[in-house]
C-alpha cells in the first residue's frame, strides 16, 4: 500500500515484521568453494541427477522445430512442460524411481483411478518447466543446447562435428526410443496420455538406472569427458580430469564416493604436488570449503551461547567463546600465535567445537601457507575472485605476533559482525531475513540456531551419472568400477585425450 | 475494524523525496548502512542526517572499528545528539522531504534491525502533498524540533539543512504551532511534557478507561500512579512484558489497575514489545498518544527528549482492540504470576574515564574542525580510519569550544577522531567521533542539477556508459541543431535568461577528488573542466555549459515519458543495440559538421580565388577548452574502440572523420602561450597534452598506405609536435617519452610501419629549424612549414608569375585539415629538412 504522493495518514499501526528464514551462506564464505566446483565440474548441478535427461532434452527440443518453417516462441514453454510431465508420468509407473523432477505430482496422478491423464497439469511452478530451472544452463555449458538469441525462453540444440553436440545426442536418443518416440510425441501434441500408453513408454523413456541403449550410454559418456565448454574459444578439461580422479579414487573398490571423502582425498594426495591445475583446484576447493565449515562451527557455537543468555554484550560473547576455545585447545592464552601454530599436532580426529575449528584452521594454515604466493594467480586462472582461504592465510600470517587469546577473540568477533553484514546485504538483494541475531546498543539478541554444512560440489550428481552410465556400480559398502569404468580410466590416463 | 501492519518502504514506494532527517536513541550502523540507507536511496533520497543519542553514539563508536564497514557505505551524516534536558535523547522520527511532498513517521522503533524488523513497534505516518496539505502543521512542528535539536550547527550539517529548505520550499514556509485536523480526528506532534499535552487534550472531561502499553515503567510505578491520580479513570490497564522493566512496586499493590502480559493480549503475533501507547477512552471520544515515550517520569515529564503523536478522535474508538490488543478477551495477571516479574535493569555501559567530549568533527579541505568542551593548547588528537587503525597523531589547540588543525599533506582523510593524552600510553580522553568530510557531504546535495551531474558520474565503472551519458549533454555550438534537440541553453538564450550555475570551482574540485570518482575517466574530468572554465570565465553568453535536455534520437513516446537522450543512448548501448562504434560515429559526425562550419568561409574563399592567399581566418582563433575537450573525447572514444576491437581500426581510419577532424583542429586551434598563467591556459596545456598522446597512439595503431594517406598521417604527427612549439615543459623528447610509456602501459601493439613513421617524424622535427629557402624547381614533394598553417606537404611545382610580374612558384598543398589540394604561390618556403635531398 503506497501512500506517498498523496495526503493520507495511517495512525496508529504496528510495523510489519520480518519473518526469519533459514538461509544459506550465513558468513558469505561459501562463494569461493562454490565458484571453484562450478569451474571443476561444469555442466552438472545438484539437481540434475539423471544423465539421460541431457539426451532427452536434445531430442525433444529438436522435435519442436521439425517440420516447421517458423516457430512461435510462446509455444515452446507449453510444449516442453507437456513433455516433462509425460516423462514424469512414464517414470512414475515404477514407484522406486528417484531423481525425476515432477515425480511427486505424477505419482499422485498414477495412484489415482484415472485411466487418462492430461499433460497440462500444474506439476512445476516455473512457467518454463524444469528445463530453464534445472537443465538449461548445464545444457549450455556442455555445448548441447543454447538459448536462441533474443528469445529468452527458446532453446535450440547445437549442431557441430568437432564435439558431441546436441544433434548427435538427439539422434542417438531417437534410435534408443525407436517407434516409442512417435507415441511420445503424439501424446505431447494431443496433451493427453492413457495409462496403457504410459506402460508402453515406460521402458524406452526410463530416466533412472543404467541407460539401456549401449550406444546412447557410450555417447553420453563421451560427452561427459569432452572439453568443458566445447563452444568456448579456449576450453578447459576440468570435468574430464575430475572424472579421471574420481575413477582413480574408486579404483581400489573399497570406497563409497562422497563429496567430502573425494575432496579430502584430493587434498591429501595432491596438496604437496598438484600434478594438474584441476588437482590444485580440488585441493583449493577442499581448503575453501573446510575454511567456511570451520568458521560456521564457531558461528553455530556463538548462536548456541546466545540462545542461553539474555541479550549479552558483544564483547561478553567474544570473551566467553574465546575462553571456550582456549580451554578446548589447552592453551595458555598469552602464548604467541606463531609458536602455538608450530606446536600444533596434526590429528585426524576432529571434533565439532570452536576449539577444534580454530585448531583445524591453524593446521591448514601451517600446511598451505607456502601456497599463498601462487594462490592469487591460480585462483584467477580458475576464474575465482572471491575472498578465500588464502585471504585467511594472509590474515593469520599478519597475526603471528599476537597472542592466541587475541586471535581467538578477533576470529569470534569477525564471525559476529561478518554474519550481520552479510545478512543485510542478502536482505537488501532478496528481501529474505536470514539474521540469526540482532545487534542493538552493543547487545546481541538471539533469533535462531544454525546448522553447519559443507558445500555440495556436484560429486553426488556425478556419482549418479557414473552409475547410470554403467561405469561404476554401487556395492553394499563401496562403489567400484565396472569393466567399462576401468577401460575409461585407462583411456583418460593414457589414451587419446582429444575425445 | 482491524488495523493492518505496514512497512515504511512499502508506504513510500518509489516516492519523490530527496532528503531525510531521522532521530533515534540507539543506532545500528551496519543495519542502516547495508539495508536502510540503500532503501532510502531507492526513494531518491541522497541528503540524510541521523541524530543519535550521545550516550548510545559513544558506545557505538567504541565498537565501530569491528563493524567492518567501508567508508563508501557511510553516505549520510551521524550527529551525536545531546539531550536538551537531564534525560536521554529518545525520539524516533523520520521525516522525508521532497520538492513538493513529504512523509513523517513518528513511532517507537529505533534505527536498528530490532526497530524495523523484529520488535512490535507502533507508528503513525503522515504523507503530505502540496502546500495546502492538512498535515503541514505536523511537518512544521517536526522541522522546528530538528532545528532546535541541532542548533547551533556546524558548517556541513547547516549546509544539509539549507539544502532541505531550498529544495523543499513548502517546509521552509510551514509555520509550527498547530495541529492537523482530518475528518473526525485531530493530530498533534509533541516532543516534551507529553503528560501535560494529554491533560490539555482531556480538558477536564471524564475519563472512563486508560490503557497503557509500554515495555518500560518506573519500577515504583510513579508515572502510572500520576496518570491515575490526574485522570481518575473508572478502569485502568497496563500491559507489561517480562523482557522489559515492569512497575514492580505497583504490581505488588495494584489497587484498581489491572496488569496484562504482552504475550497474552495478542498471542498469535507477538514479538518483543517495544511499542508505547497511552489510550484514554472518554464517553464520546478517544485520545491516543503513540510514539517514543515509555510510561516513566523521565519520558512523560520532559526529562527526556521524546516524540509522540496525540490523536484525538471525536468518535469513541478502541484503538488497542483495532490493533489486535484484546484486553477484554484476556485474563489479567494474577498475584501469583506478578510475583514472577523482576526488574532486569541493565544500565547501558557508560564510556568511563573520558574527560572530554567531542561533539562533532568536520573536515573541510585540509582543515579539521572539532566542537569540543576541551580547551588548551597542544591537545593530542588521533586520526583513525574506519577500521580503527591510527592514521596520524596531531596536536590541536582548542579555544571557545572549537579546535582546529590542518592536516599535513599526504595524510588520508580520517573517518574517526579522538582526543588522547600526550603520554606514550596515548590513552583516549574523549569519546570517538565520526568525521564529516565536505567532499562526501557535497555529494548529498539534492539540487536537481547536482543530482543530474551525479547521475552522470556516479554510475558503474563502465566508462562507456558514463561517457555516452555525458556526450549527449554536449551541444556543439556551431553545429546545426537537430530538429529534435532541445537544449536548455538554447531556450534560455531565447528567453534571455541566465544559465544556471552548474558547479562552482570548489564543488568541482571536491567532485574530482571524492572517493567515488577517483576512477573517473579522462574525458569526464575534461568535460567537468570545460564546464568549470565556461562557468568561471564569464563567457556565458556563448557558453553551452548547462546540462541540457537532449532528446535527439528519441521517439515521441520516449520524449513524452520524460526520457533524455543519454538514458536512451545508454540503454541502447548497454543492451548491445548501440555499440560504441555507433556512438563514436555519431559524435564524429557532429564534430565534422562543427569543423566544416568553421572552415566554410575558407572553403568559399578558396573556391572563389582558386589559390591560397592567407590563413583560413582573418584572425586566428586560439584553441578553447571546449574545442580541445571535444577533440579529446573523440580521441578517447576512438582509442577505446581500437583497444577493445582492434579490427575496427581500419573502419575508423576510413569510415570516420577522426583524422580530418584532428587535422582541422590542429589547423584552426593554435595554442597561445601567453594564456598559460590563467586557469584556462593551464587546463589548455593539460588537455592538449592528453590529446597529443591519444592522437599519436591512434595513429600508431592505424595502417597507412604509401602515398597520400601516409603523408596525411605524417603531417598530423608533425603538427602535433609543432603545437608544442615554445612550451618549456613539453618538447619533442618529452612527448616521445610520454607516448611510448603510454603505449607500454596500454599494452598496445602498434602497427610497426606507423610507429616507425611517428618516431621518424619526431626525429626530423627535433632537427627542424625555421629557415627559409627558395623553392627549387623539382617535381617531388616536400614537407614544409607555413606560418599559421603549420606543416603541409607540397608537390607539383611550377613556375609562374604573379600580377606584378615577379617569378613565383605555384604548388599544390596537402594539409589534413583541409579538403582537397588547394594551390599556393610563394617564392620561398621553410622546408622540414633543409633543401631538396636534405
Amino acid at each position: 500500500m503506497v501512500i506517498s504522493g498523496d495526503n493520507k495518514h495511517i495512525a496508529p499501526y504496528f510495523g510489519k515484521r520480518k519473518e526469519p528464514a533459514k538461509g544459506l551462506n550465513q558468513l558469505g564464505l561459501r562463494n569461493a568453494a562454490e565458484q571453484m566446483f562450478t569451474t571443476l565440474l561444469p555442466g552438472l548441478n545438484n539437481v540434475s541427477r539423471r544423465i539421460r535427461y541431457y539426451s532427452f532434452y536434445c531430442w525433444i527440443i529438436s522435435h519442436f522445430y521439425l517440420g516447421r518453417e517458423t516457430v512461435v516462441a510462446a509455444g515452446f514453454d507449453p510444449y516442453i512442460r507437456r513433455a516433462e510431465y509425460l516423462l514424469a508420468l512414464t517414470n512414475a509407473i515404477d514407484q522406486n524411481i528417484q531423481g525425476i523432477p515432477g515425480i511427486m505430482k505424477a505419482s499422485d496422478s498414477i495412484a489415482s483411478d484415472e485411466d487418462q491423464f492430461s499433460l497440462d497439469e500444474d506439476y512445476w511452478k516455473n512457467p518454463g518447466g524444469i528445463l530453464p530451472q534445472y537443465y538449461g544452463a548445464s545444457l549450455d555449458e556442455l555445448g548441447l543446447a543454447v538459448r536462441v538469441e533474443g528469445k529468452s525462453r527458446l532453446y535450440n540444440i547445437t549442431r557441430a562435428t568437432s564435439f558431441i553436440s546436441g544433434e548427435r545426442l538427439a539422434e542417438e536418443f531417437a534410435v534408443s526410443v525407436d517407434t516409442d518416440g512417435d507415441k511420445f510425441l503424439a501424446a505431447v501434441s494431443s496433451g493427453l496420455v492413457t495409462r496403457e500408453e504410459l506402460k508402453e513408454l515406460q521402458c524406452s523413456f526410463r530416466m533412472a538406472g543404467i541407460v539401456s541403449s549401449e550406444r546412447e550410454r557410450l555417447l553420453l559418456a563421451e560427452m561427459l569427458v569432452q572439453v568443458d565448454n566445447p563452444q568456448a574459444a579456449e576450453a578447459a578439461g576440468h570435468r574430464r580430469e575430475t572424472i579421471r580422479y574420481v575413477l582413480e579414487y574408486l579404483s581400489d573398490g573399497h570406497t563409497r564416493l562422497t563429496a567430502e571423502g573425494f575432496a579430502r582425498h584430493m587434498y591429501g594426495l595432491y596438496a604437496s604436488v598438484p600434478d594438474t591445475i584441476t588437482a590444485w583446484g580440488w585441493c583449493a576447493y577442499w581448503l575453501d570449503d573446510n575454511w567456511q565449515y570451520q568458521l560456521t562451527i564457531i558461528f553455530s557455537d556463538i548462536l548456541r551461547y546466545l540462545s542461553g543468555e539474555l541479550s549479552p554484550g558483544v564483547e561478553d560473547v567474544v570473551s566467553a567463546l574465546a575462553d571456550e576455545i582456549l580451554a578446548g585447545l589447552g592453551c595458555d592464552g598469552d602464548t604467541s600465535l606463531g609458536s602455538f601454530i608450530d606446536s600444533l599436532h596434526d590429528t585426524e580426529c576432529r571434533g565439532e567445537t570452536s576449539a577444534d575449528a580454530v585448531a583445524d584452521l591453524l593446521l591448514r594454515y601451517r600446511e598451505a601457507k607456502e601456497w599463498t604466493a601462487d594462490a592469487e594467480r591460480r585462483y584467477a586462472l580458475m576464474g575465482v575472485g572471491y575472498e578465500n582461504f588464502f585471504t585467511f592465510v594472509q590474515t593469520v600470517g599478519a597475526s603471528l605476533g599476537k597472542t592466541v587469546r587475541e586471535f581467538a577473540e578477533e576470529t569470534v568477533r569477525d564471525v559476529v559482525y561478518r554474519h550481520y553484514r552479510v545478512s543485510f546485504s542478502k536482505m537488501l538483494q532478496t528481501g529474505i531475513a536470514s539474521q540469526k541475531f540482532s545487534l542493538e546498543n552493543g547487545r546481541l539478541r538471539f533469533i535462531d540456531l544454525w546448522e553447519t554444512s559443507h558445500t555440495a560440489p556436484r560429486i553426488e550428481t556425478l556419482r549418479g551419472f557414473l552409475l547410470d552410465l554403467g561405469l561404476v556400480e554401487a556395492g553394499q559398502d563401496a562403489d567400484c568400477l565396472t569393466e567399462t569404468g576401468v577401460a575409461l580410466l585407462d583411456t583418460l590416463t593414457h589414451g587419446d585425450r582429444k575425445t | 475494524m482491524a488495523i493492518e501492519r505496514h512497512n515504511l518502504f512499502e508506504l513510500t514506494g518509489r516516492g519523490h523525496y530527496h532528503s531525510a532527517l531521522l532521530t533515534c536513541y540507539t543506532f545500528d550502523p551496519i543495519f542502516f548502512s547495508s539495508w536502510f540507507m540503500p532503501k532510502l536511496r531507492q526513494c531518491g533520497i541522497v541528503n540524510v542526517a541521523v541524530l543519535v543519542d550521545a550516550g548510545c553514539y559513544d558506545r557505538m563508536m567504541e565498537c565501530c572499528p569491528s563493524f567492518g564497514l567501508r567508508p563508501d557505505l557511510l553516505r549520510y551524516t551521524v550527529v551525536r545528539q545531546r539531550p536538551t534536558s537531564s534525560g536521554v535523547f529518545h525520539p524516533k522520527v523520520a521525516m522525508l522531504a521532497g520538492e513538493d511532498e513529504g512523509m513523517l513517521l513518528v513511532g517507537s522503533g529505533n534505527l536498528t534491525y530490532n526497530g524495523y524488523g523484529l520488535n512490535d513497534e507502533v507508528w503513525s505516518v503522515f504523507s503530505l502533498k502540496g502546500d495546502d496539505s492538512p498535515y503541514l502543521p505536523l511537518f512544521a512542528e517536526a522541522w522546528a524540533c530538528f532545528d532546535r535539536y541541532t542548533a547551533p550547527r556546524q558548517t556541513l550539517l547547516e549546509q544539509q539543512f539549507r539544502w532541505i529548505e531550498t529544495n523543499a520550499p513548502w517546509l521552509a514556509r510551514a509555520v509550527a504551532g498547530g495541529a492537523a485536523r482530518v475528518g473526525a480526528d485531530r493530530f498533534s506532534f509533541h516532543t516534551e511534557r507529553l503528560l501535560g499535552k494529554i491533560e490539555q487534550a482531556v480538558a477536564g472531561r471524564r475519563v472512563e478507561a486508560i490503557e497503557i502499553v509500554s515495555p518500560f515503567y518506573d519500577t515504583d510505578g510513579m508515572a502510572v500512579r500520576n496518570i491515575e491520580r490526574i485522570f481518575r479513570p473508572l478502569r485502568m490497564s497496563c500491559v507489561v512484558t517480562a523482557e522489559g522493566i515492569p512497575p514492580l512496586s505497583l504490581m505488588n499493590n495494584p489497587g484498581k489497575i489491572q496488569f496484562y502480559e504482552w504475550r497474552d493480549v495478542c498471542p498469535s503475533q507477538t514479538r518483543t514489545l517495544h511499542a508505547k501507547i497511552i489510550q484514554l477512552r472518554l464517553a464520546d471520544s478517544t485520545i491516543l498518544a503513540v510514539g517514543s515515550a515509555n510510561a516513566t517520569i523521565a519520558a512523560l515529564y520532559g526529562a527526556n527528549d521524546e516524540a509522540c503523536v496525540v490523536i484525538e478522535s471525536d468518535t469513541p474508538r478502541d484503538y488497542l482492540d483495532e490493533l489486535g490488543i484484546r484486553l477484554s478477551a484476556t485474563i489479567p495477571l494474577g498475584a501469583g504470576r506478578m510475583q514472577d516479574y523482576t526488574a532486569d535493569e541493565r544500565p547501558d555501559k557508560a564510556c568511563d574515564g573520558r574527560r572530554f567530549q567531542l561533539f562533532s568533527a568536520e573536515l573541510a579541505g585540509c582543515e579539521l574542525r572539532l566542537a569540543t568542551d576541551a580547551s588548551g593548547l597542544g591537545l593530542g588528537l588521533a586520526l583513525l580510519g574506519l577500521d580503527g587503525k591510527t592514521l596520524a597523531i596531531l596536536e590541536a589547540d582548542a579555544d571557545d569550544g572549537v579546535a582546529k588543525v590542518v592536516l599535513p599533506h599526504g595524510i588520508v582523510p580520517p573517518s574517526i577522531v579522538v582526543l588522547i593524552d600526550c603520554t606514550e600510553h596515548r590513552t583516549e580522553i574523549s569519546n570517538r567521533c565520526l568525521v564529516s568530510q565536505d567532499e562526501v557531504v557535497s555529494r548529498f546535495n539534492p539540487a536537481k542539477a547536482m543530482r543530474s551531474l551525479e547521475a552522470l558520474l556516479d554510475t558503474s565503472t563502465d566508462w562507456k556508459a558514463n561517457l555516452v551519458k555525458i556526450l549527449s549533454f554536449i551541444i556543439i555550438e556551431d553545429a546545426k541543431p537537430s530538429s529534435k534537440t532541445i537544449g536548455r541553453g538554447h531556450d534560455s538564450r531565447e528567453r534571455g535568461e541566465e544559465e544556471p550555475c552548474v558547479l562552482t570551482r570548489d564543488q568541482f574540485e571536491r567532485l574530482r577528488h571524492a572517493s567515488g570518482h577517483t576512477g573517473m575517466s579522462l574525458p569526464e574530468v575534461r568535460l567537468l573542466d570545460f564546464l568549470l572554465e565556461e562557468e568561471t570565465s564569464g563567457r556565458k553568453s556563448r557558453a553551452i555549459c548547462g546540462l541540457a535536455d537532449d532528446t535527439e534520437g528519441l521517439s515521441q513516446e520516449e520524449i513524452d515519458a520524460g526520457q533524455t537522450s543519454y538514458q536512451s543512448l545508454t540503454r541502447r548501448e548497454k543492451s548491445g543495440v548501440e555499440p560504441l562504434f555507433k556512438t563514436l560515429k555519431r559524435y564524429d559526425r557532429r564534430l565534422a559538421r562543427h569543423y566544416a562550419a568553421r572552415l566554410a568561409g575558407f572553403h568559399a574563399s578558396l573556391a572563389r580565388h582558386g589559390v591560397l592567399t592567407e590563413f583560413p581566418y582573418a584572425n586566428p582563433v586560439p584553441a578553447t577548452l571546449k574545442d580541445c575537450s571535444h577533440m579529446l573525447i573523440e580521441a578517447v572514444l576512438v582509442w577505446r574502440q581500437i583497444a577493445e576491437e582492434p579490427e575496427t581500426a581500419y573502419h575508423i581510419q576510413h569510415d570516420t572523420g577522426f583524422l580530418c577532424n584532428l587535422g582541422a583542429y590542429l589547423l584552426l586551434s593554435r595554442r597561445e602561450p601567453e594564456e598559460t598563467d590563467s586557469l584556462s591556459g593551464r587546463k589548455s596545456v593539460e588537455f592538449g597534452r592528453s590529446l597529443s598522446i591519444y592522437s599519436l597512439m591512434i595513429l600508431s595503431r592505424m595502417s597507412f598506405r604509401a602515398g597520400r594517406a601516409m603523408i596525411q598521417a605524417r603531417l598530423l604527427v608533425l603538427n602535433i609536435l609543432d603545437s608544442w612549439y615554445g612550451d618549456r615543459e613539453m618538447d619533442t623528447a618529452r612527448l616521445r617519452e610520454m607516448f611510448l610509456a603510454r603505449l607500454e602501459e596500454e599494452r598496445a601493439t602498434p602497427c610497426q610501419s606507423s610507429l616507425d613513421m611517428i618516431l621518424d617524424a619526431m626525429t626530423e622535427y627535433s632537427l627542424f629549424s625555421i629557415s627559409k629557402a627558395p623553392v627549387p624547381a623539382y617535381g617531388g614533394g616536400t614537407y614544409i612549414w607555413k606560418k599559421r598553417w603549420g606543416f603541409c606537404y607540397i608537390h607539383s611545382f611550377c613556375l609562374t608569375r604573379d600580377k606584378s610580374g615577379s617569378l613565383k612558384y605555384r604548388y599544390s598543398v596537402i594539409h589534413p585539415g583541409v579538403s582537397g589540394e588547394p594551390s599556393a604561390i610563394s617564392e620561398s618556403i621553410v622546408p622540414l629538412c633543409g633543401g631538396p635531398g636534405g
